[in-house]
């Protein structure tokens, strides 16, 4: 194991070194930096092309141009290095603290875009491969190929007018005639029927039933005023937490007798966080990020608890269903405490919470909910963008990989058996099917960074796209090779995790 | 991915697999980024491929749409001097009738004067477009094929050598897939720009786009040169160009096509995210994607302006799509008997 | 497969429910909105701009984004102001000046009293003088540069009119200063502006800030270089943002003379409130924020009320149609900026408009109106051709000076046939090939060039549209091009001109000359009173304009859009922006 990591390091760097001269070559040949200011006519020009002539080494042939550069990145490897600036760009400023201030924001917006996409595209991707060949599958085959096939920044453009613009009016404003409610819920129960599918009988029912539930709920949401004044409590939470470790408990353990206490438990944990929930009340007003963390391992300690001490012969599953149980409680709080913030957020932006440029909103002066709500909200349109060709194709991919699996001898051997479907499903081809994934996520890790070249352009993020696309547009080298520098490294990294990650959830693999 | 995935042929393909990940441990990974696996093709005749393709039903209205959609784009304006039969020059501006207004009826149909409306100067749209998808549609095939050509050549080789071709042909793609291709498509593309036209930007677009095929193609030599019928001709001499491509590239045909189809769409997507950073096909030449970049802002005033070009971007990525989703299923129809 | 259904069944049921549970219980947790905020919402007005503001001090040379201005129109006091018709005005409230002589020429200047620093320092003779020692670039560095000349010590953006500037007699502490001209400068009246805190600049030197600033007006009076070069590297540096303006440096280096002070900035958003040290007329809103947007997406940032203002620098047709469909909730002020279109032709021995008849007969098929139709009618209906080079229809000497000029009128409209026939006389072989280069990827460009060509192929010529994305290097290498169109920032100064019009001047690209027009030059670049250009003026646009010197198309359009809520706004043709007068506005909830 450490020899594998050794040598993939080694390798590694060599990789990470001859991507950075290959760009660093075609970025320099690829405009004169000094085409501005041969542009510019007035007083100091000498001393402005002198200037940036310094500061990019210009008067240095490009390869001892790369040279000089690759000194300027090892400063920074170096520890106590002081001239640790990454480069100059072409005003003579370092490279490094711009690199800093615009590695965060795109690392949220690219992270929490896989994260999504992840869960949903492993989700609807996991659903098509059981109904293969439904209604549903080629529904979602066909939004997943109109995915592969729309341009991100027309996408972009449509999502500003249809989710930020229009749904800000009807926001200041949530009302829907009855007929447009009717229209909700008609299609909602469509999407169940077609999701769940089953004999004719089945479908009329769930289509029924969801239907009715959703003009319900939205009718009462509407008459009640949420969307203006949007709240769970903690009766909300507790219901949503009982639901949903029954769900956890259903689908991980089942709901034979053998493992009814595990159900018991999971129900136990999610009471007992919200107990938690309510006694951590009188923090939520000064909350920190440390204190947010402390009252999540709270919850999720007790959730374990409850687990272990309720899960008789089955402990251990109880208990990691105590804990899945406990993040439920936490996700669940950190939405409860953030929908408290909305009205804070709807009155500072001017009744209109959903921006469409920008990283946060300037002197919100919120306090922790206010601020995460603000910054979520800021991330919902490029989120989405990026997303969407992410969930497409992980959606294809999981689907593919499922197939696979559930076609193997050993699922065949496991139903011939006997063991119940939900045994097969997700205890034997689930996690076989999800192995492939890991390296997939690393690949596409390089490309989503590609992807937030674009959506930053569009959105105004400060990132490392934008810097990427001003920089090459200026033609200032050293900014953009910040941004290949991050990539190269980013993507070895995360193949090499991959990697091991492989190698520990496949057994048949071994690295040597 | 074809080659670390478990296949249902049994221990004889896995062991060779973990043979191949020993050997090659130290590769980055062995992920090709298409949404879907594209297992060994199957070895069957390709009269059977051919039935399985006709079958798939999406396929089969992607490949007429996509006969149509060509049909039109190069009949319409015509190929460079050869004249079409659509009128108008996408050059020469025209009175603005009407507000620059399309005049295209479905019921009862009739084109009108400019079916697309008009430009900013009064340029007919419709030819406009025609011309954007051609050159579009130019750079994907450029792409494409040039793409193609090399992944396959590089991954033929890598595959069939294996030692020191191998380390270094696999390295260098190593190398490539570090860079995000949006990234360094926009570093070659500005380079290329103010130098040549569509053919040069497309020739570049394709020497940055072949890593992901290269894999692949090496993943299937891999495994092809152990089987018998290699052996076989290697006893009898013949010489390894022979067999790399009488005996061996063959039997990969069916990945490399798919591959290339799927190239073929996400290069129209590339050169459109190109030309809205500003690196893409510059006027007074046209593409699709510098169209609807140039009238994002018509999208509420001169919705047309926006949507036409949108839409065939769409039209010909999806139709794209479904042909390489059905060629698949044709080269290697094992997910399709799976009944859950 | 059943079970399977089953539990698929009951999971959505169980998911409707969990929808369902999630309307239930009224008053959850979490603050409830204050009072405070909202009453706060009016006191903020959002103005976007295209680029981030780069440095405090936007007089050096490195200082680059020209939305610098916007912020400084409400942070920094000068002694004038130019509004939008291009007159000056005299800010009293900063300080009064007057000229009391003309020869040599000479100017008074006084600071108000009362005038001071947001960190309370007053404003007074070391500012002044610091002024002149950054700006007059009499200070060299003593390194060579490796063209040989010698870099001065403070990096400045330009020298024009400082540098005629002798240095200014006065001792630390004075609240005025005079100002004496080596020789005559016709746009002496906006000098008056500019000024850095010199208590800053030396206290970060290392000097002593004692006796208001005694030590730095003695170091710069005997030019003292030791000192001297750590202010100027402070004053070059020292006020720079960072790249995308993460945050702002320490605001106590960043003190501000006008309404409103700096108080922070995130993510390339620049806040600045009131000026409670403010001597003047109180600002009428509480904070200013300074938003950077993409240019094309600024349409739906305020749609959505992300931004309260904005003004493009590329107005576009689809853009006012875009604002127009907001109907009500937007208003839209347009007009004529006083930058302008126009192509050039290489007029020089051996270029292809060497002939004045070829030069008429390309200004005969060049479809004017039909350019101003099309691009920018659009924008602003009152748009027209432009006849003249160094007035514009934003002024108001335009109309006067036009009626005094009667060539300019020549080449109203298009004519075919006499464009024909004067390619005949001149004896040029047709088709007459013509290298047409443009800015790359500028659509505009690119039509008005197609529509050029559309017109001017029927009369003879042959026109090659050539894209060029390093069009101003082209221009300078003669044979390379034959025309092209771009466009001048006018910036409604008298004197800024010279240089596209003499001999040999950097932006006369088409390496015009005329003896008459230079003299004429001579001339006006030393009047006192800026009445006395105009008549000057007169004659050289004659000339230029029957020499055929290039070929104006129109000033181009602007706009200033804003929310309905705010009140003020009003559209600045100058250069210094939308903001002008952004001390003015109000915004109600």
């Amino acid at each position: 194991m450490l020899v594998f990591v050794a040598r993939r390091l080694v390798v590694s760097f060599f990789i990470v070194l001859a991507s950075t001269a290959l760009m660093y070559v075609l970025v320099a040949l690829s405009g004169n930096p000094l085409q501005r200011l041969l542009e510019y006519n007035g007083p100091g020009r000498a001393e402005r092309i002198a200037a940036r002539t310094r500061a990019l080494n210009l008067d240095v042939p490009v390869p001892g141009r790369y040279v000089l550069w690759l000194q300027d990145v090892g400063r920074c490897i170096v520890p106590g290095g002081d001239d640790c600036t990454m480069g100059l760009d072409a005003q003579s400023r370092p490279v490094l603290p711009q690199l800093q201030s615009a590695i965060g924001s795109t690392l949220r917006l690219v992270i929490a875009a896989t994260v999504l996409a992840l869960l949903l595209g492993v989700i609807t991707g996991i659903v098509t491969a059981l109904r293969q060949y439904s209604t549903f599958d080629y529904g979602v085959t066909l939004i997943a190929f109109l995915c592969f096939s729309l341009p991100l920044f027309w996408v972009s453009t449509l999502l500003k007018q249809y989710v930020a613009i229009d749904l800000n009016s009807w926001l200041a404003n949530p009302e829907m005639t009855y007929a447009a409610l009717l229209g909700v819920a008609l299609i909602a129960g469509l999407i169940w029927a077609v999701v769940i599918g089953g004999e004719r009988r089945t479908r009329l029912i769930v289509f029924g039933v969801s239907a009715v539930a959703t003009f319900t709920t939205l009718f009462v949401l509407l008459t009640t005023n949420w969307f203006r004044r949007p709240t769970m409590g903690l009766l909300g939470i507790l219901l949503i937490g009982l639901v949903m470790a029954f769900l956890w408990a259903a689908l991980f353990a089942g709901l034979r007798p053998r493992t009814r206490r595990v159900l018991y438990s999971a129900l136990a944990a999610a009471a007992a966080g919200t107990v938690v929930v309510a006694l951590a009340g009188p923090l939520m007003r000064s909350m920190t990020w440390w204190s947010f963390i402390a009252v999540s391992l709270v919850i999720i300690g007790v959730g374990v608890a409850a687990g272990l001490v309720g899960g008789g012969h089955v402990k251990r599953l109880a208990a990691q269903i105590g804990g899945l149980v406990g993040v439920t409680v936490v996700v669940l709080m950190a939405i409860d405490q953030m929908l408290g913030a909305y009205p804070y957020v709807y009155r500072r932006t001017g009744g209109r919470p959903i921006p469409t440029t920008g990283s946060e909103t300037p002197n919100l002066d919120g306090n922790f909910w206010q601020t995460n709500l603000d910054l979520a909200l800021h991330l919902l349109l490029p989120t989405l963008a990026i997303m969407l060709i992410s969930f497409a194709s992980y959606t294809r991919y999981t689907r593919a990989s499922m197939l696979d699996v559930l076609n193997q001898d050993y699922v065949r051997t496991a139903r011939a058996k006997g063991l119940n479907e939900r045994t097969v499903i997700v205890r034997h081809s689930f996690r076989n099917a999800l192995i492939p994934l890991a390296t997939l996520v690393a690949f596409d890790f390089a490309g989503v960074l590609g992807g937030a070249v674009v959506t930053e352009t569009v959105f105004g993020w400060s990132g490392m796209g934008l810097m990427f696309q001003r920089g090459l547009t200026n033609v200032d080298p050293n900014p953009v090779m910040a941004f290949f520098l991050v990539t190269a490294v980013a993507t070895v990294v995360f193949n090499m995790i991959a990697d091991i990650a492989y190698a520990y959830l496949d057994p048949r693999i071994r690295l040597s | 991915m074809t080659d670390q995935r478990p296949s249902s042929e049994g221990h004889e393909r896995i062991e060779a697999q973990m043979e191949r990940l020993v050997a090659t441990d130290t590769d980055v990974l062995e992920v090709e980024p298409a949404a879907t696996a594209i297992p060994v093709a199957a070895r069957s005749s390709a009269r059977t491929i051919v039935n399985r393709f006709v079958r798939h039903r999406a396929a089969m209205g992607g490949l007429v749409a996509l006969v149509l959609i060509v049909l039109l784009v190069f009949s319409s304006i015509g190929i460079g001097p050869i004249p079409g039969w659509w009128p108008l020059d996408y050059r020469v501006p025209q009175a603005i009738l009407n507000g620059g207004k399309p005049t295209l009826q479905l019921w009862p149909f009739s084109l009108g004067a400019h079916p697309f409306g008009q430009d900013n100067i009064g340029r007919d749209y419709f030819a406009l477009v025609m011309a954007g998808a051609q050159q579009s549609i130019i750079i994907a095939f450029l792409v494409g094929v040039i793409g193609s050509a090399i992944g396959t050549v590089i991954g033929a080789l890598a595959g069939y050598f294996r030692g020191w071709t191998e380390s270094v042909l696999m390295r260098i793609t190593d190398v490539i897939i570090t860079i995000p291709l949006v990234a360094i498509a926009a570093v070659v593309a500005k380079g290329a720009n103010g130098r040549g036209g569509v053919w040069l930007l497309g020739l570049f677009l394709g020497f940055v786009t072949w890593t992901g095929l290269a894999r692949i193609v090496r993943g299937e030599f891999l495994s092809l040169r152990e089987k018998e019928f290699v052996d076989a001709a290697r006893s009898v001499g013949v010489p390894s160009g022979r067999i790399i491509f009488r005996h061996i590239l063959p039997n990969t045909i069916g990945v490399i096509i798919v591959s290339a189809t799927l190239a073929m769409s996400s290069a129209i997507l590339l050169e459109s995210a190109l030309s809205f950073l500003g690196f893409g096909v510059q006027p007074p030449n046209t593409s699709l994607g510098q169209l609807i970049n140039n009238y994002r802002s018509a999208m509420g005033p001169r919705p047309w302006l926006f949507w036409w070009p949108g839409l065939f971007i769409v039209a010909i990525a999806l139709a794209v799509n479904f042909i390489g989703d059905g060629l698949r299923d044709a080269f290697d129809p094992r997910q399709n008997r799976q009944k859950a | 497969m059943t079970t399977r259904r089953k539990s698929v069944a009951v999971a959505a049921f169980a998911a409707s429910a969990f929808v369902l549970a999630s309307c239930g219980t009224a008053g959850g947790g979490g603050d409830e909105p204050t009072d405070e905020a909202s009453a706060n919402l009016a006191d903020t007005i959002t103005i976007g701009i295209e680029q981030t503001p780069d440095a405090y001090n936007a007089n050096t040379a490195d200082a680059n984004s020209v939305y610098n201005t916007y912020v400084d129109n409400v942070t920094q006091g000068s002694f004038v102001q130019v509004l939008p018709d291009g007159t000056v005005e005299h800010d009293e409230e900063f300080g009064t000046f007057e000229k009391t002589s003309d020869d040599p020429l000479t100017v008074k200047y006084t600071f108000n009293d009362k005038a001071v620093w947001s960190d309370g320092t007053p404003i007074d003779f070391d500012d002044a003088l610091l002024t002149w020692a950054a700006l007059s670039g009499t200070h060299p560095s003593g390194e060579k540069a490796e063209d040989g000349s010698e870099p001065d010590l403070f990096n400045a953006a330009s020298t024009n009119g400082w540098a005629e500037v002798e240095m200014l007699q006065g001792n630390a502490g004075d609240k005025s200063f005079t100002m004496v001209f080596k020789q005559p400068y016709a746009d002496w009246e906006v000098l008056g502006s500019g000024f850095m805190p010199a208590h800053i600049a030396a206290e970060q030197a290392g000097l002593s800030t004692d006796d208001n600033g005694a030590e730095l007006v003695k170091a710069i009076q005997d030019n003292d270089t030791a000192k001297l070069k750590k202010v100027a590297d402070f004053w070059n540096t020292g006020w720079a943002y960072e790249a995308d303006l993460p945050s702002l440096p320490d605001i106590a280096l960043l003190p501000a003379s006008g309404p409103y002070k700096y108080d922070n900035a995130s993510n390339g958003t620049l806040t600045v409130v009131k000026n409670d040290k403010w001597w003047g007329t109180p600002a009428k809103t509480e904070k200013l924020v300074f938003k950077t947007v993409n240019a094309e997406e600024m349409v739906q940032a305020l749609q959505n009320g992300e931004i309260d203002q904005f003004d493009p620098s590329n107005a576009t047709a689809d853009m006012v149609s875009q604002l127009e469909g907001l109907g009500d909730a937007v208003k839209v002020e347009k007009g004529e900026s006083l930058s302008f279109s126009h192509v050039d032709l290489d007029t020089g021995k051996g270029g292809k408009f060497e002939d004045q008849r070829v030069r008429q007969a390309f200004a005969k098929c060049i479809p004017r109106e039909d350019l101003v139709d099309k691009f920018a009618k659009p924008v602003f209906d009152g748009a027209q051709v432009l006849r003249l080079h160094e007035y514009l229809p934003a002024q108001a000497e335009y109309e006067d000076v036009l009626s005094q000029v009667p060539s300019a009128k020549l080449y109203d409209a298009v004519d075919i046939d006499g464009a024909k026939a004067l390619l005949k006389e001149a004896g040029v072989k047709t088709p007459y090939d013509i290298t047409f280069r443009f800015a790359g990827q500028s659509q505009l460009r690119a039509d008005q060039v197609a529509l050029i060509k559309a017109s001017c192929d029927q009369a003879g010529f042959n026109i090659k549209s050539t894209p060029d994305n390093d069009v101003f290097t082209t221009l300078t290498h003669p044979g390379e091009w034959d025309a092209a169109v771009f466009g001048w920032a006018g910036s409604g100064l008298i004197a800024s001109g010279q240089s596209i019009y003499v001999s040999k001047g950097a932006q006369n690209y088409g390496r015009y000359s005329n003896a008459k027009v230079d003299e004429l030059w001579d001339q006006i670049v030393q009047v006192t009173d800026p009445a006395d250009a105009v008549p000057l003026k007169a004659q050289m646009e004659e000339q230029l304009w029957s020499d055929l010197y290039n070929i104006t198309l129109y000033a181009n359009p602007g706009l200033t859009a804003f929310s309905s809520k705010v009140t003020g706004p009003a559209y600045n043709p100058t250069q210094y922006g939308g903001t002008w007068n952004a001390m003015e506005w109000t915004k109600s909830l």
